[in-house]
Protein backbone atom coordinates (compact mmCIF):
# COMPACT_ATOMS: atom_id res chain seq x y z
CA UNK A 1 0.00 0.00 0.00
CA UNK A 2 1.27 3.59 -0.76
CA UNK A 3 1.02 6.19 -2.91
CA UNK A 4 1.90 7.03 -6.29
CA UNK A 5 4.52 8.91 -5.80
CA UNK A 6 6.35 6.14 -3.93
CA UNK A 7 5.54 3.99 -6.85
CA UNK A 8 8.86 3.51 -9.22
CA UNK A 9 10.34 3.08 -5.32
CA UNK A 10 8.40 0.41 -3.94
CA UNK A 11 8.47 -1.55 -7.42
CA UNK A 12 12.74 -1.27 -7.29
CA UNK A 13 11.90 -2.27 -3.37
CA UNK A 14 9.82 -5.54 -4.37
CA UNK A 15 12.05 -6.34 -7.65
CA UNK A 16 15.44 -6.34 -6.09
CA UNK A 17 14.11 -8.78 -2.63
CA UNK A 18 12.46 -10.95 -5.60
CA UNK A 19 9.32 -10.45 -5.07
CA UNK A 20 8.47 -8.73 -8.42
CA UNK A 21 5.13 -9.72 -8.43
CA UNK A 22 4.12 -8.36 -5.24
CA UNK A 23 0.51 -6.60 -5.57
CA UNK A 24 0.53 -2.49 -5.08
CA UNK A 25 -2.19 -0.89 -3.85
CA UNK A 26 -1.48 2.68 -4.97
CA UNK A 27 -3.29 5.83 -4.27
CA UNK A 28 -3.02 9.57 -5.05
CA UNK A 29 -0.19 11.23 -3.11
CA UNK A 30 -0.41 12.62 0.10
CA UNK A 31 -1.40 10.23 2.60
CA UNK A 32 -0.40 12.48 5.62
CA UNK A 33 -1.66 15.78 6.43
CA UNK A 34 -5.58 14.66 5.02
CA UNK A 35 -8.76 14.50 6.35
CA UNK A 36 -10.19 11.89 7.48
CA UNK A 37 -13.02 12.03 4.25
CA UNK A 38 -10.55 12.12 2.03
CA UNK A 39 -8.72 8.96 3.82
CA UNK A 40 -11.97 7.14 3.53
CA UNK A 41 -12.30 7.98 -0.14
CA UNK A 42 -8.57 6.98 -1.49
CA UNK A 43 -9.66 3.89 0.56
CA UNK A 44 -12.60 3.23 -1.35
CA UNK A 45 -11.17 3.79 -5.00
CA UNK A 46 -8.54 1.13 -4.00
CA UNK A 47 -10.48 -1.29 -1.38
CA UNK A 48 -11.36 -3.80 -4.57
CA UNK A 49 -7.28 -4.14 -5.74
CA UNK A 50 -6.37 -4.83 -1.87
CA UNK A 51 -9.43 -7.80 -1.93
CA UNK A 52 -8.14 -8.82 -5.02
CA UNK A 53 -4.52 -8.97 -3.82
CA UNK A 54 -5.33 -10.55 -0.53
CA UNK A 55 -7.68 -13.26 -1.70
CA UNK A 56 -5.90 -14.02 -5.21
CA UNK A 57 -9.87 -13.47 -6.28
CA UNK B 1 28.64 -9.76 7.14
CA UNK B 2 30.90 -12.68 4.99
CA UNK B 3 31.15 -13.76 1.67
CA UNK B 4 32.42 -13.08 -1.23
CA UNK B 5 31.01 -11.25 -4.11
CA UNK B 6 31.21 -10.48 -7.94
CA UNK B 7 34.88 -9.24 -8.70
CA UNK B 8 34.33 -5.51 -9.34
CA UNK B 9 33.97 -4.49 -13.41
CA UNK B 10 37.29 -3.06 -14.71
CA UNK B 11 36.94 -1.13 -18.03
CA UNK B 12 39.52 0.42 -20.82
CA UNK B 13 38.50 4.10 -20.90
CA UNK B 14 40.52 6.42 -24.16
CA UNK B 15 39.49 9.93 -23.06
CA UNK B 16 41.60 12.21 -20.62
CA UNK B 17 39.83 13.37 -16.95
CA UNK B 18 37.17 15.77 -18.53
CA UNK B 19 35.71 12.59 -20.48
CA UNK B 20 35.52 9.93 -17.45
CA UNK B 21 34.59 12.72 -15.01
CA UNK B 22 31.35 13.12 -17.71
CA UNK B 23 30.95 9.28 -18.01
CA UNK B 24 30.53 9.05 -14.12
CA UNK B 25 28.18 12.04 -14.47
CA UNK B 26 26.45 10.74 -16.89
CA UNK B 27 26.06 7.26 -15.86
CA UNK B 28 24.77 8.50 -12.72
CA UNK B 29 27.53 7.60 -10.33
CA UNK B 30 28.55 10.88 -9.06
CA UNK B 31 26.94 12.74 -5.83
CA UNK B 32 26.70 15.87 -8.25
CA UNK B 33 30.76 16.88 -7.76
CA UNK B 34 33.57 15.84 -9.83
CA UNK B 35 35.36 12.62 -8.94
CA UNK B 36 38.66 11.41 -8.66
CA UNK B 37 38.88 8.26 -11.55
CA UNK B 38 39.37 4.94 -9.92
CA UNK B 39 42.06 3.75 -11.46
CA UNK B 40 43.01 0.23 -10.96
CA UNK B 41 46.42 1.07 -9.72
CA UNK B 42 44.62 3.69 -7.16
CA UNK B 43 42.10 1.20 -5.79
CA UNK B 44 44.66 -1.42 -5.30
CA UNK B 45 46.70 0.94 -3.47
CA UNK B 46 43.74 1.59 -0.98
CA UNK B 47 43.33 -2.42 -0.55
CA UNK B 48 47.12 -2.93 0.57
CA UNK B 49 45.31 -1.01 3.93
CA UNK B 50 42.84 -4.11 4.42
CA UNK B 51 43.56 -7.77 5.27
CA UNK B 52 40.21 -8.75 3.96
CA UNK B 53 39.86 -10.38 0.16
CA UNK B 54 38.85 -7.62 -2.25
CA UNK B 55 35.46 -9.62 -3.24
CA UNK B 56 34.46 -9.90 0.35
CA UNK B 57 31.32 -8.66 1.23
CA UNK B 58 31.17 -5.94 3.98
CA UNK B 59 27.04 -5.46 3.72
CA UNK B 60 24.39 -5.68 1.41
CA UNK B 61 22.88 -2.34 1.14
CA UNK B 62 19.50 -1.40 0.41
CA UNK B 63 17.33 -0.73 -2.35
CA UNK B 64 19.06 -2.16 -4.38
CA UNK B 65 20.82 -5.05 -2.57
CA UNK B 66 23.47 -3.94 -3.67
CA UNK B 67 26.88 -5.74 -2.32
CA UNK B 68 29.45 -3.96 -0.41
CA UNK B 69 32.71 -5.33 -1.36
CA UNK B 70 36.20 -4.23 -0.10
CA UNK B 71 37.24 -3.54 -3.34
CA UNK B 72 33.69 -1.79 -4.75
CA UNK B 73 34.19 0.59 -0.87
CA UNK B 74 37.45 1.28 -2.08
CA UNK B 75 36.28 2.15 -5.41
CA UNK B 76 33.89 4.84 -4.03
CA UNK B 77 36.47 6.37 -1.70
CA UNK B 78 39.05 7.34 -4.66
CA UNK B 79 36.00 8.56 -6.15
CA UNK B 80 35.28 10.85 -3.07
CA UNK B 81 39.19 12.20 -2.45
CA UNK B 82 39.89 9.66 0.52
CA UNK B 83 43.59 8.72 1.14
CA UNK B 84 44.01 4.89 1.11
CA UNK B 85 44.88 4.86 4.88
CA UNK B 86 41.17 6.08 5.13
CA UNK B 87 39.89 2.64 4.13
CA UNK B 88 39.68 0.66 7.43
CA UNK B 89 37.58 3.33 9.02
CA UNK B 90 35.40 3.32 5.80
CA UNK B 91 35.03 -0.48 5.62
CA UNK B 92 34.08 -0.41 9.20
CA UNK B 93 31.42 2.15 8.61
CA UNK B 94 30.15 0.34 5.93
CA UNK B 95 29.27 -2.81 8.24
CA UNK B 96 27.76 -0.39 10.81
CA UNK B 97 25.29 0.81 7.84
CA UNK B 98 24.30 -2.78 6.84
CA UNK B 99 23.46 -3.75 10.59
CA UNK B 100 19.88 -4.40 10.67
CA UNK B 101 19.36 -2.35 13.34
CA UNK B 102 20.76 0.89 11.31
CA UNK B 103 17.73 0.56 9.46
CA UNK B 104 19.14 1.06 6.10
CA UNK B 105 16.46 0.25 4.43
CA UNK B 106 13.98 3.24 5.53
CA UNK B 107 16.70 5.72 5.93
CA UNK B 108 18.39 5.41 2.47
CA UNK B 109 14.52 5.67 1.17
CA UNK B 110 12.58 7.98 3.53
CA UNK B 111 11.38 12.05 2.46
CA UNK B 112 13.19 12.48 5.74
CA UNK B 113 16.12 14.47 5.34
CA UNK B 114 18.13 12.06 7.35
CA UNK B 115 21.44 11.27 6.75
CA UNK B 116 24.33 8.66 8.47
CA UNK B 117 26.60 10.78 10.70
CA UNK B 118 29.65 8.73 11.43
CA UNK B 119 31.75 9.17 14.91
CA UNK B 120 35.27 8.37 15.26
CA UNK B 121 36.80 7.57 18.58
CA UNK B 122 40.15 6.32 19.62
CA UNK B 123 43.80 6.76 18.25
CA UNK B 124 42.78 6.05 14.44
CA UNK B 125 41.34 9.29 14.62
CA UNK B 126 44.07 11.32 15.27
CA UNK B 127 46.36 9.46 13.30
CA UNK B 128 44.25 9.84 10.19
CA UNK B 129 44.12 13.36 10.80
CA UNK B 130 40.46 13.35 11.68
CA UNK B 131 39.05 17.04 12.94
CA UNK B 132 37.08 17.09 15.95
CA UNK B 133 38.23 20.75 16.98
CA UNK B 134 37.58 23.64 15.17
CA UNK B 135 34.95 24.03 12.59
CA UNK B 136 34.60 19.91 12.60
CA UNK B 137 31.39 19.53 11.52
CA UNK B 138 32.18 22.06 8.63
CA UNK B 139 34.48 22.69 5.70
CA UNK B 140 38.49 22.48 5.63
CA UNK B 141 39.64 18.67 6.65
CA UNK B 142 40.11 16.03 4.08
CA UNK B 143 39.64 13.03 6.46
CA UNK B 144 36.32 14.25 7.22
CA UNK B 145 34.88 15.32 3.99
CA UNK B 146 36.03 12.95 1.79
CA UNK B 147 35.41 9.59 4.29
CA UNK B 148 31.67 10.89 4.56
CA UNK B 149 31.41 11.66 0.75
CA UNK B 150 32.81 8.14 0.49
CA UNK B 151 29.89 6.60 2.70
CA UNK B 152 27.22 8.46 0.84
CA UNK B 153 28.98 7.39 -2.61
CA UNK B 154 29.34 3.69 -1.42
CA UNK B 155 25.21 4.35 -0.24
CA UNK B 156 24.54 5.28 -3.77
CA UNK B 157 26.19 3.53 -6.25
CA UNK B 158 26.35 -0.01 -4.48
CA UNK B 159 23.03 0.70 -2.10
CA UNK B 160 21.25 2.56 -4.95
CA UNK B 161 20.17 5.71 -3.08
CA UNK B 162 19.73 7.66 -5.59
CA UNK B 163 17.35 10.95 -5.53
CA UNK B 164 14.31 9.94 -7.25
CA UNK B 165 14.91 6.83 -7.60
CA UNK B 166 16.03 4.93 -4.02
CA UNK B 167 16.19 8.14 -2.29
CA UNK B 168 13.25 10.20 -2.03
CA UNK B 169 14.09 13.08 0.31
CA UNK B 170 11.46 15.50 0.44
CA UNK B 171 14.42 18.46 0.76
CA UNK B 172 17.14 16.59 1.94
CA UNK B 173 19.80 18.39 3.78
CA UNK B 174 23.86 19.15 3.09
CA UNK B 175 24.34 16.76 6.29
CA UNK B 176 23.66 13.97 3.20
CA UNK B 177 26.55 15.01 1.06
CA UNK B 178 29.34 14.18 3.92
CA UNK B 179 28.86 13.54 7.60
CA UNK B 180 31.54 12.61 9.39
CA UNK B 181 33.75 13.69 12.62
CA UNK B 182 36.10 12.71 15.46
CA UNK B 183 35.25 13.30 19.04
CA UNK B 184 37.66 16.07 21.02
CA UNK B 185 38.45 13.62 23.32
CA UNK B 186 41.35 15.76 25.06
CA UNK B 187 38.48 18.31 25.65
CA UNK B 188 35.99 15.89 27.04
CA UNK B 189 35.75 16.20 30.70
CA UNK B 190 34.05 12.67 30.99
CA UNK B 191 34.34 9.44 29.01
CA UNK B 192 34.28 9.53 25.41
CA UNK B 193 31.47 7.74 23.36
CA UNK B 194 33.11 4.57 23.13
CA UNK B 195 34.52 4.17 26.57
CA UNK B 196 30.72 4.96 27.83
CA UNK B 197 29.84 1.70 25.72
CA UNK B 198 32.59 -0.43 27.64
CA UNK B 199 35.40 -0.31 24.87
CA UNK B 200 39.31 0.36 25.97
CA UNK B 201 40.32 4.21 25.19
CA UNK B 202 42.94 2.97 23.23
CA UNK B 203 40.20 1.25 21.21
CA UNK B 204 38.99 2.71 18.04
CA UNK B 205 35.25 2.79 16.64
CA UNK B 206 33.29 3.93 14.42
CA UNK B 207 29.41 5.02 15.20
CA UNK B 208 26.79 5.59 12.76
CA UNK B 209 24.07 7.61 13.60
CA UNK B 210 20.64 7.98 11.23
CA UNK B 211 21.00 12.27 12.02
CA UNK B 212 19.50 15.41 10.54
CA UNK B 213 21.95 18.06 10.18
CA UNK B 214 23.56 19.80 13.16
CA UNK B 215 21.26 22.26 15.00
CA UNK B 216 23.00 24.84 16.29
CA UNK B 217 22.33 25.91 20.42
CA UNK B 218 23.92 29.33 21.18
CA UNK B 219 24.55 29.83 24.94
CA UNK B 220 27.24 33.05 25.63
CA UNK B 221 25.77 34.23 28.67
CA UNK B 222 25.14 31.54 31.11
CA UNK B 223 28.07 30.87 33.63
CA UNK B 224 26.86 27.82 35.33
CA UNK B 225 25.94 24.36 34.09
CA UNK B 226 22.58 24.52 35.09
CA UNK B 227 21.94 27.61 33.40
CA UNK B 228 23.76 25.90 30.14
CA UNK B 229 21.97 23.21 30.17
CA UNK B 230 18.55 25.04 30.32
CA UNK B 231 19.63 26.33 27.07
CA UNK B 232 20.08 22.94 25.78
CA UNK B 233 17.11 21.95 27.06
CA UNK B 234 14.97 24.58 25.73
CA UNK B 235 16.38 23.68 21.95
CA UNK B 236 16.31 20.05 21.69
CA UNK B 237 12.47 19.94 23.03
CA UNK B 238 11.42 21.59 19.97
CA UNK B 239 7.93 20.72 17.79
CA UNK B 240 9.10 19.34 14.45
CA UNK B 241 11.42 16.52 15.11
CA UNK B 242 11.28 12.79 15.00
CA UNK B 243 12.55 12.56 17.96
CA UNK B 244 9.39 14.35 19.50
CA UNK B 245 6.98 12.27 17.34
CA UNK B 246 8.26 9.03 17.96
CA UNK B 247 11.69 9.05 20.41
CA UNK B 248 14.24 7.63 19.33
CA UNK B 249 18.40 8.43 20.06
CA UNK B 250 19.46 11.38 19.43
CA UNK B 251 22.44 13.14 19.67
CA UNK B 252 24.19 16.02 21.36
CA UNK B 253 27.51 17.30 20.58
CA UNK B 254 28.42 19.40 23.50
CA UNK B 255 30.88 22.41 22.54
CA UNK B 256 34.24 21.85 24.65
CA UNK B 257 33.32 24.99 26.56
CA UNK B 258 29.86 24.43 27.07
CA UNK B 259 30.78 20.99 28.58
CA UNK B 260 33.48 22.61 30.91
CA UNK B 261 31.20 24.75 32.33
CA UNK B 262 28.95 21.27 32.79
CA UNK B 263 31.00 19.32 34.28
CA UNK B 264 32.87 22.51 36.38
CA UNK B 265 29.58 21.80 38.23
CA UNK B 266 29.94 18.81 38.97
CA UNK B 267 27.19 17.36 36.59
CA UNK B 268 27.94 13.54 35.31
CA UNK B 269 27.54 12.99 32.06
CA UNK B 270 24.67 10.58 33.27
CA UNK B 271 23.69 13.34 35.06
CA UNK B 272 23.45 15.74 32.13
CA UNK B 273 21.32 12.88 30.86
CA UNK B 274 18.80 13.14 33.44
CA UNK B 275 18.63 16.28 33.58
CA UNK B 276 17.53 16.64 29.35
CA UNK B 277 15.36 14.03 29.98
CA UNK B 278 13.44 15.70 32.52
CA UNK B 279 13.93 19.32 30.27
CA UNK B 280 13.91 18.64 26.63
CA UNK B 281 10.71 18.31 26.21
CA UNK B 282 7.82 20.21 24.61
CA UNK B 283 4.09 21.44 25.32
CA UNK B 284 1.44 18.83 24.78
CA UNK B 285 -0.99 22.16 24.50
CA UNK B 286 1.20 23.92 22.31
CA UNK B 287 1.17 21.51 19.25
CA UNK B 288 -1.74 21.91 16.41
CA UNK B 289 -5.06 19.51 17.54
CA UNK B 290 -4.05 16.77 15.30
CA UNK B 291 -0.71 16.78 16.04
CA UNK B 292 -2.19 16.99 20.03
CA UNK B 293 -4.69 13.89 19.07
CA UNK B 294 -1.87 11.96 17.74
CA UNK B 295 0.43 11.88 21.11
CA UNK B 296 -2.52 11.12 23.65
CA UNK B 297 -3.73 8.35 21.20
CA UNK B 298 -1.04 6.38 19.58
CA UNK B 299 1.67 7.49 22.29
CA UNK B 300 0.08 8.17 25.40
CA UNK B 301 0.58 11.70 26.53
CA UNK B 302 -1.89 12.38 29.23
CA UNK B 303 -4.50 15.36 27.66
CA UNK B 304 -3.74 17.89 30.68
CA UNK B 305 -2.79 21.28 30.17
CA UNK B 306 0.68 20.80 31.59
CA UNK B 307 1.99 17.95 29.74
CA UNK B 308 5.18 18.31 28.38
CA UNK B 309 6.02 15.53 25.80
CA UNK B 310 9.79 13.86 25.97
CA UNK B 311 12.31 13.25 23.06
CA UNK B 312 13.65 10.42 24.45
CA UNK B 313 11.85 7.27 26.46
CA UNK B 314 15.07 6.99 28.80
CA UNK B 315 17.88 9.22 29.86
CA UNK B 316 20.05 6.84 28.41
CA UNK B 317 18.86 6.92 24.67
CA UNK B 318 20.87 9.93 24.89
CA UNK B 319 24.08 10.32 23.09
CA UNK B 320 26.40 12.47 24.04
CA UNK B 321 29.60 13.71 22.63
CA UNK B 322 32.34 16.47 22.82
CA UNK B 323 33.04 18.21 19.47
CA UNK B 324 34.54 21.69 18.51
CA UNK B 325 37.00 24.30 19.40
CA UNK B 326 36.87 27.73 20.89
CA UNK B 327 33.26 29.30 21.52
CA UNK B 328 30.04 29.03 23.54
CA UNK B 329 28.17 26.72 20.57
CA UNK B 330 26.84 23.01 21.01
CA UNK B 331 24.68 21.26 18.82
CA UNK B 332 21.89 18.83 18.79
CA UNK B 333 21.18 16.15 15.99
CA UNK B 334 17.79 14.72 16.13
CA UNK B 335 17.40 11.60 14.41
CA UNK B 336 14.80 9.30 12.13
CA UNK B 337 13.24 8.98 15.46
CA UNK B 338 12.70 5.05 16.94
CA UNK B 339 13.27 4.11 13.04
CA UNK B 340 17.23 3.32 13.77
CA UNK B 341 19.73 2.88 16.53
CA UNK B 342 23.18 4.20 17.04
CA UNK B 343 25.60 0.83 15.75
CA UNK B 344 29.22 0.35 16.39
CA UNK B 345 32.13 -1.43 15.28
CA UNK B 346 35.84 -1.65 16.13
CA UNK B 347 38.10 -0.25 13.54
CA UNK B 348 39.51 -4.30 13.24
CA UNK B 349 41.94 -6.65 11.26
CA UNK B 350 39.36 -9.18 9.67
CA UNK B 351 39.44 -11.47 12.64
CA UNK B 352 38.05 -8.83 15.04
CA UNK B 353 41.35 -7.59 16.69
CA UNK B 354 41.47 -4.11 16.90
CA UNK B 355 44.30 -1.96 15.27
CA UNK B 356 46.02 -0.25 17.02
CA UNK B 357 47.07 1.83 14.14
CA UNK B 358 45.77 2.24 10.24
CA UNK B 359 49.54 1.24 9.60
CA UNK B 360 49.33 -2.00 10.82
CA UNK B 361 48.32 -3.49 7.79
CA UNK B 362 50.20 -1.77 5.30
CA UNK B 363 52.30 -1.61 3.47
CA UNK B 364 52.47 -5.50 3.06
Amino acid sequence: MGTFAFEALAHLEARNRGLEALPLALVPHPLGGIHEDEVLRKADGVIEAVVKAVTRS
Amino acid sequence: MTGIGAAARTFVFPGGYDEVDAHYRDRGWTDGLPIVPPTAAAVGEFLRWSDRDPREVVGVLPPRQGEATVDRIAANAVMAGCRPEYLPVILAAIEALADPLFNLDSIQATTHPVAPLLIVNGPIAREIGLSAGCNAFGQGVRANLTIGRALRLVLMNVGGGLPGEGDLATQGSPAKIASCVAENEADNPWEPLHVEHGFPRDVSTVTVMGCEGPHNIQDHYSNTGLGVLSTIAGAMGQAGSNNLLAAGWPLLSLGPEHAATIARDGFTKRQVKEFLFEHARFPLARLGPEYRRYQIERRGAVDAPGTMLPIVRSPEDLSIIVVGGAGKHSCWQPTFGDGTRPVRRIIARRDGTPLASVRDLSPR
